[in-house]
């Protein structure tokens, strides 16, 4: 029997038209100290859902154009798994059962097998693992990996607090919408890796999202800097154990963490370039806030719009999620991009 | 022989949802034998979290109490994976399957399977009774898991959503769907119990018997699914 392996045959993202820029959503003086925001974190701008848009909807809107890109047709799909976060409607009505994957097949008329995962800002790269896995086993030929971040009630919430005495609640205004998609199929030769998964959990209380306690909508406290500190802690080593040979890394065009904010990519690229020396390639977006569990496709369609990926170019995502949850992935982009 | 080595269950009376898991976690791997840092794999499921949580996934409460792959990154550390997977009832069918997928790419032996929920808020009007179940996963288990079905075309309206602490169902509560059909290797279980109980009424049912078993959960919103099973 032959081995099988996966590859990312399309990826892409939805950014509601709604843009806000920091100045707006955080004008001076909001944050405690004289601290200006966008000083603070580099966030230039993000966007926020129209009316009528929830995480479904923004997951929906990302799927159809993942799917047109990667022409797998739909009755092909044999997995859908939803990754997000956020469960919320634009009502703030949290979509508690059945799952959103089932949500989301019915609004594309995907009749295939389907799940929800979570797992923070990871659930997509863990959802994409789920896949290969399953591919790699013959179990099932396509699968859409899917989420809709609908957080931006986070930061109203947060906005309604003092924040000198709730600094917790500060990192809820690095926050956006967004939907992303992949579509994972079969490939003849390995065209993504992941390395080994693994969770500290020792830091699993430094972010929590749930729903608020005196209001409608979620909420989500964050000790900012010692989750961050976590990881970059532990970035450089970690990237050790994936690349046995520095050569391995710096086969790779481009470097994508997950975005929290501008500023703390900057800091992992300080740590990759002062070990690897490839700093340069890390790429971070300053446009659209953290999008949690979408912002590897987020940065990943950015990137594309300013021409800066060529097919066939070899990535490597290195994704972070509050747990906290590590996970490398290397892989190839599929070879027709430079087409959509 | 990929399969299921040892399960327990309890229901979850008034602890939290993290104390009773961590509880039975620890005396399934005492009453067995089993060396809890040989666990590299926690996949949670179930439906109604605390506060209805959205982050950080329930399982890494979970590896945090159980204090169990805590270190931090070197090149020799060992490492647990943690995260939740969410189907309704059907959840842990998704959740074993998804573990056993998973144990290929393991470094550890064992991977662990936890199902529960918990009233989300003492504010909430909640009319489960939930049971709190774990299994322990490795590639030489006892009950063999053979291959699984998921029947998914049909779907009925059903929605279970919260506002606030409020949460409203639109279950059909008519007696035929709590009819569960019982054969001498079929468990075909109705869409009355939450995804801990589906299980440890199983695996009670089907802790005498020998030979290939056959699991079929039906969910609230009409979908169906079914687990082989063959017991050594």
């Amino acid at each position: 029997m032959s081995e099988k392996f996966s590859q990312i045959t399309a990826f892409s993202s939805y950014l509601p038209p709604n843009k806000k820029l920091s100045e707006d959503t955080v004008p001076f003086g909001t944050l405690p100290q004289k601290i200006d925001f966008k000083r603070l974190t580099g966030i230039v701008s993000h966007h926020e859902v129209i009316p009528n848009q929830g995480a479904i909807e923004l997951a929906v809107e990302a799927s159809k154009l993942a799917l047109e890109r990667s022409k797998v047709p739909v009755e092909e799909i044999d997995l859908v798994i939803s990754c997000s976060v956020s469960r919320m409607s634009y009502e703030s009505v949290n979509l508690v059962d059945p799952c959103l994957a089932s949500q989301i097949c019915t609004r594309l008329n995907i009749k295939a097998r389907n799940f929800d995962i979570t797992n923070a800002c990871l659930g997509m790269v863990t959802g994409l693992m789920i896949a290969d896995q399953k591919i790699k086993a013959g179990k099932i030929r396509n699968a859409l990996i899917v989420s809709g971040e609908h957080l931006t009630p986070i930061i109203e919430e947060a906005l309604s607090r003092n924040l000198l005495w709730n600094h917790k609640a500060i990192a809820s205004l690095t926050v956006g919408d967004a939907g992303g998609a992949y579509v994972i199929s079969q490939s003849e030769k390995e065209r993504i890796k992941f390395f080994e998964p693994l969770t500290l959990a020792q830091h699993c209380d430094l972010c929590i999202g749930e729903s608020a306690k005196d209001r409608l909508g979620p909420a989500m406290r964050t000790s900012a800097k010692k989750l961050q500190y976590a990881a970059l802690d532990n970035l450089g080593e970690y990237m050790k154990r994936c690349f046995n040979n520095p050569e391995d890394l710096k086969s790779h065009n481009h470097i994508i963490p997950h975005q929290t904010t501008p500023k703390a990519v900057l800091r992992g690229a300080k740590i990759i370039d002062s070990i690897w020396g490839l700093g340069d390639r890390v790429h971070s977006i300053s446009h659209s806030g953290n999008t949690a569990s979408t912002s590897h496709t987020v940065t990943l369609d950015k990137l594309l719009t300013e021409k800066k990926l060529k097919n066939d170019d070899k990535v490597y995502f290195i994704s972070f999620g509050s747990g906290l949850g590590m996970l490398g992935i290397s892989l190839n982009l599929p070879k027709e991009i430079e087409a959509w | 022989m990929v399969g299921i080595i040892a399960w327990k269950a309890k229901p979850i009376g008034k602890q939290s949802l993290l104390t009773s898991l961590k509880k039975i976690v620890k005396s399934l791997c005492l009453e067995n034998n089993l060396n809890i840092n040989d666990i590299g794999l926690i996949i949670h499921t179930g439906t109604f979290r605390q506060n209805f949580r959205a982050e950080p996934a329930f399982a890494t409460h979970l590896q945090k109490s159980l204090k169990i792959g805590l270190g931090m990154v070197t090149n020799s550390s060992e490492h647990v994976f943690s995260f939740d997977l969410m189907d309704g009832n059907a959840g842990p069918h998704q959740a074993i399957e998804a573990a056993i997928d998973f144990l290929p790419d393991l470094n550890s032996k064992y991977a662990l399977i936890t199902a529960g929920d918990v009233k989300p808020n003492k504010k909430t009007k909640w009319s489960h009774k939930p049971i709190s179940f774990a299994c322990i996963i490795s590639k030489t288990g006892r009950i063999e898991f053979l291959k699984s079905e998921f029947d998914y075309s049909t779907q009925n309206d059903y929605k279970c959503e919260s506002k606030g602490w409020n949460i409203y169902e639109n279950i059909d509560d008519d007696a035929k769907n709590k009819v569960h059909n019982i054969s001498d290797n079929h468990f075909n279980s109705s869409s009355e119990w939450l995804a801990g109980e589906q299980m440890e009424k199983f695996f009670s049912w089907a802790e005498n018997k020998t030979g290939e078993l056959i699991h079929t959960i039906n969910d609230r919103s009409g979908r169906k699914s079914t687990v082989y099973w063959k017991v050594h």
